[in-house]
């Protein structure tokens, strides 16, 4: 159980990072397209504004939210931390987790009841052209129930191990040397 | 408990977790969850946390930072800034921490075109700092000229923050944008004069090239270097004459930035793939602290705390340096919090008929209240700025160094400050001309 | 008691100054203190779109919501919205919209399904043409970008060969200044409170209807009911009087507008023949495809009693209003209230 997690875990959080990139070439594309029409043929593409922010933001915020919570790669304050002995930044850390877990799982657990609503009423933006947004609701829960998943699964291994890292820290973490 | 009680023990609680290596956006969140809680009720407090952060993702200004961040990436990844600072570096060799003042006036030129201090720390932090980093010049010196000069976009035309301030007071956008230029410049100056005084006192904060670099040498540098000036200049050119927008820019230079790398052939699929994957990484980190905020915001809001500090610091007084003193207190203290727009919103109705009451020039006051929003950009605990910068380099830097690299950037914004209140006509020259 | 009040406009506004502040200071005096309000105004407690779900809610027992953010929310009270295309005064609009929402059964109900207590709406004036160009003609207004966000203002550009496009509220000024946008359509006031008089050159006199808010005061049921029935007439009274303080003060920010921007040397101009042709031919055709297209739009049922009753308050206001001299606040204020508001009863209006 613990080595299938070991391996399925991590590999659930790159796959929703690396959608979310794919989403984030698509919102360039689209935005691109949307200028050069605008500006070579007078032609926007309707709708341009609403999907960037509705959909692709959407996605480019919450689907990588379980990567960063894998490689603790929240932005804290850690001057006084290191400062510390060892058995308080245990306690430190753990609370951390815990904060982010309550945090983390209060929003996903509202966001289910929201996108059930907004399905429900089939939830639209008017404007140039009618947005369904609905649809989009629905990648907060994806993206927060995962991050509370993998929190669960970082207590349990700060419990066991403390500091250590979970993750190897890889290069597409931002964290590599230059 | 009264809520201003509440207000303050949330304050304190903020401060000692976010000390503590709490993620800071996970202590705004929850904190404010709490406090909004003991102020309304369970009910009120879940309809908060759950409306607000879908609003504010989809909030069509916020779209620009993950395209910003992905040109940042995109254009260090296909190595468009290697030949650049190197030219600069052998260029600007006499003065002491050129590199540094050399990023001050192209972000600044950055900034004040795309008018997002955020948009131009997310591009620039990739595209400078690293390269300041390998010339060893020191973190903080290197992160604090993103940083600081991030800030000038709000002050130099054309500017969100300048509009807002403008319909909210009713003012006239085109006095405020005129207003902001020398105002701008002035603090580029003052930041450029700051980094030079304190390289030329301490050479080890920017070594200097030993090298003397002949004029064939210079010359081949030049040579590969268009790169990234054609990137910046398109972008600057296409926002000044209308073409796209300045939230549309970071998509057009993302791309433009791939189609350079593809072309020089220093880019493969790989590394847009890389870029990519580490722009959705840093907007992701850089939203759960701008999530919480957004939740914090409407929790300073009900317990009363801006209104009733606003009452405590502000004296009725004819004294209108007194008055912007002590708003300038209160806006730096809040701007340590809540980010810019927020603190317009839960103070303007306060201040402005204190200040509309003294007669006060509004374009003049507008300027320094954007400076001071300006300034809360890069103060800790909660300084945009600079958690953008950390999210775009990562382990290379720590956030004490960037808010330590900061710290003197800071005293020149309050110099700078000093001397917009002090003199008026800095910022009232340039619209007396066009009246 | 203390409650909280919630408005997503900024500060400057009448809407705020007139609608929220005096109308908050006038309902604690009349009710004794018995209910005061805290004022959170620009959106800082609530932004537009989730002022319907934060009252809801109980986090505002009153806030100012704009229907036309919660089209699936709000279907039916937005189709008393697309009305407004055809309407061309602000008070007329105002007052039969408010009528409608306090007799019109469905729409009555439509706001307590969502624990809301209707108060009445505000109504801009006429949207124009304000342009960087000069547009008076149809071939003038072909493929010029223009800013719109309503609906049917939207459909008239596209037939008449324009190009609608969306650009966020703070980017309009920009726009228009970096010429990226040719025109938007805005009311007069708009060209003081968006500063837009300062980056447009003319203005185009062919009004495309007025935009009617959702409701300036939507009440939170659970207050509305705790606060009894004596406290209940007391805001209805004030209210009366406040809907017509804030569409009066919003017509002298009209007129105020207007002198500056033309003072800026902004040219008024006026539209020649086959515009104006255009826009009569799209209105009368809107009016006889609106139910269907509501129909479709919104997957409500025929809304075709919701337009009739409208349509029918909408003449009766316009008959009322021409012998009443529109800055005469007190003379609108006793027609307002013996109109609709002494018509709502307090004992049982909206009551849980
Ligand atoms: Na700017
Ligand atoms: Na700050």
């Amino acid at each position: 159980m613990v080595a299938s997690n070991k391996k399925i875990i991590p590999i659930m959080a790159r796959m929703l990072e690396k959608f979310a990139a794919v989403i984030l070439l698509l919102m360039v594309l689209h935005i691109v397209a949307d200028v050069l029409l605008k500006f070579l043929f007078n032609y926007p593409l309707p709708g341009t504004l609403n999907i960037v922010a509705n959909y692709y933001m959407v996605a480019c915020v919450f689907l990588p939210i379980a990567i960063v919570e894998l490689t603790r790669g929240n932005i804290a304050v850690d001057l006084f931390f290191k400062l510390l002995p060892k058995s308080i930044r245990f306690v430190l850390l753990i609370t951390g987790t815990l904060f982010s877990l309550f945090f983390f799982a209060l929003l996903g657990y509202q966001s289910i009841f929201d996108a059930v609503k907004s399905y429900n009423k089939g939830e639209f933006i008017d404007g140039i052209v009618i947005i369904q947004i609905w649809p989009s609701r629905f990648i907060l829960p994806i993206g927060l129930g995962i991050a509370v998943f993998i929190l669960v699964y970082r207590l349990i291994h700060e419990l066991r191990n403390g500091e250590q890292e979970l993750l190897p820290p890889s290069e597409e973490d931002v964290r590599g040397e230059v | 408990m009264t809520n201003i009680e509440i207000g303050i023990l949330g304050v304190a609680a903020t401060l000692i977790l976010i000390a503590a290596r709490i993620p800071i956006g996970v202590v705004l969140g929850v904190v404010a969850f709490c406090g909004i809680t003991l102020i309304t009720n369970l009910k009120a407090a879940l309809s908060i946390t759950s409306v607000i952060p879908y609003n504010f993702i989809t909030d069509w200004n916020l779209s620009a930072i993950p395209t910003f961040l992905a040109m940042g990436f995109i254009a260090s990844e296909a190595g468009l800034t290697n030949g650049l600072f190197a030219a600069i570096r052998m260029f600007l060799w006499r003065i002491p921490g050129g590199m540094a003042s050399a990023t001050v006036v192209s972000s600044a030129m950055f900034a004040s075109a795309s008018g997002s201090s955020i948009a131009t720390a997310a591009a620039f932090s990739r595209i400078a700092v690293p390269e300041m980093l390998k010339a060893k010049y020191n973190v903080g010196l290197a992160t604090g000229s993103v940083a600081a000069a991030g800030t000038l976009g709000s002050l130099i035309p054309p500017s969100i923050l300048m509009i807002l301030y403008g319909i909210f007071t009713s003012t006239s956008i085109a006095s405020l944008f005129l207003a902001g230029v020398l105002p701008g410049l002035l603090s580029a100056a003052m930041f450029i004069a700051m980094i030079t005084f304190r390289c030329w006192r301490s050479p080890k904060l920017a070594p200097a090239t030993n090298e003397q670099f002949s004029w064939e040498e210079k010359k081949a540098a030049l040579k590969d270097i268009w790169a990234l000036p054609v990137l910046v200049g398109f972008v600057l050119g296409g926002i000044f004459f209308g073409i796209f927008s300045p939230t549309e820019a970071g998509a057009i230079g993302a791309f433009l930035s791939a189609l350079i790398g593809f072309s020089r052939r220093s880019l493969s699929f790989e590394g847009i793939q890389k870029s990519l994957t580490q722009a959705v990484y840093g907007t992701s980190s850089i939203f759960i602290i701008g999530l919480g905020a957004s939740i914090y915001v409407r929790f300073l809001g009900l317990s009363g705390l801006p209104v009733y500090l606003a009452d405590l610091l502000l004296p009725v007084t004819s004294n209108e340096y007194l008055l912007i003193a002590m708003i300038s207190i209160l806006f730096i203290v809040l701007g340590m919090f809540v980010d810019s727009l927020a603190i317009l919103l839960l103070t303007l109705p306060i201040v402005m008929p204190l200040v509309i009451g003294l007669g006060i020039d509004t374009v003049w006051f507008g300027i320094i209240v954007i400076k001071l929003l300006e300034i809360g950009l890069i103060t800790p605990p909660v300084g945009l700025n600079a958690f953008v910068i950390k999210s775009s380099l990562g382990n290379l830097v720590s956030l004490n160094q960037i808010f330590a690299g900061i710290f003197w950037f800071f005293l020149m914004e309050v110099l700078t400050l000093g001397a917009l209140i002090y003199w008026p006509q800095i910022s009232l020259f340039l619209p007396s001309l066009a009246n | 008691d203390s409650y909280q009040a919630s408005t997503w406009l900024p500060q400057s506004a009448t809407t705020v100054k007139v609608t929220y502040s005096d109308f908050a200071e006038a309902v604690k005096k009349g009710t004794g203190g018995e209910v005061s309000f805290d004022l959170h105004v620009g959106g800082a407690l609530l932004p537009a779109a989730e002022t319907l779900q934060g009252v809801s809610d109980g986090v505002a027992a009153v806030g100012d919501i704009l229907s036309a953010y919660t089209p699936a929310d709000l279907p039916l009270n937005n189709v008393v919205g697309d009305l407004g295309f055809l309407t061309d005064s602000s008070l007329v609009a105002s007052f039969a919209a408010a009528e409608v929402k306090f007799t019109n059964q469905k729409l009555r109900e439509e706001w307590l399904e969502h624990n809301v207590v209707f108060g009445g709406n505000w109504s801009t004036s006429e949207y124009h043409f304000r342009c960087g160009e000069e547009i008076r003609s149809l071939a003038d207004v072909k493929g010029k970008r223009v800013r719109a966000s309503v609906g049917a203002q939207i459909d008239f550009l596209k037939s008449i060969e324009a190009i609608p496009v969306s650009v966020p509220g703070s980017e309009i000024y920009t726009a228009l200044e970096r010429g990226s946008l040719d025109c938007t359509l805005v009311a007069d006031e708009s060209l003081q409170a968006l500063k837009l008089g300062e980056v447009i050159k003319f203005s185009t006199e062919m009004p495309m209807g007025v935009f009617i808010d959702g409701a300036t005061w939507g009440f939170n049921r659970d207050f509305w009911t705790e606060i009894g029935a004596k406290n209940r007439r007391v805001i209805l009274d004030e209210m009366a009087k406040y809907i017509v303080l804030t569409q009066v003060g919003m017509l002298a920010d009209d007129e105020t507008a207007t002198k500056d921007t033309q003072a800026r040397g902004v040219k008024w101009l006026t539209p020649e023949s086959d515009l104006a042709l255009e826009l009569e031919k799209f209105r009368s055709s809107y009016l006889q495809t609106l139910a269907k297209a509501e129909v479709e739009k919104r997957k409500i049922e025929d809304p075709s009693d919701i337009i009739d009753d409208y349509i029918k308050a909408r003449d009766k206001w316009t008959k009322l209003l021409a012998n009443v001299d529109k800055s005469d606040s007190d003379a609108l204020i006793k027609l307002v209230r013996s109109e609709i508001y002494s018509k709502v009863d307090e004992k049982s209006y909206g009551v849980k």
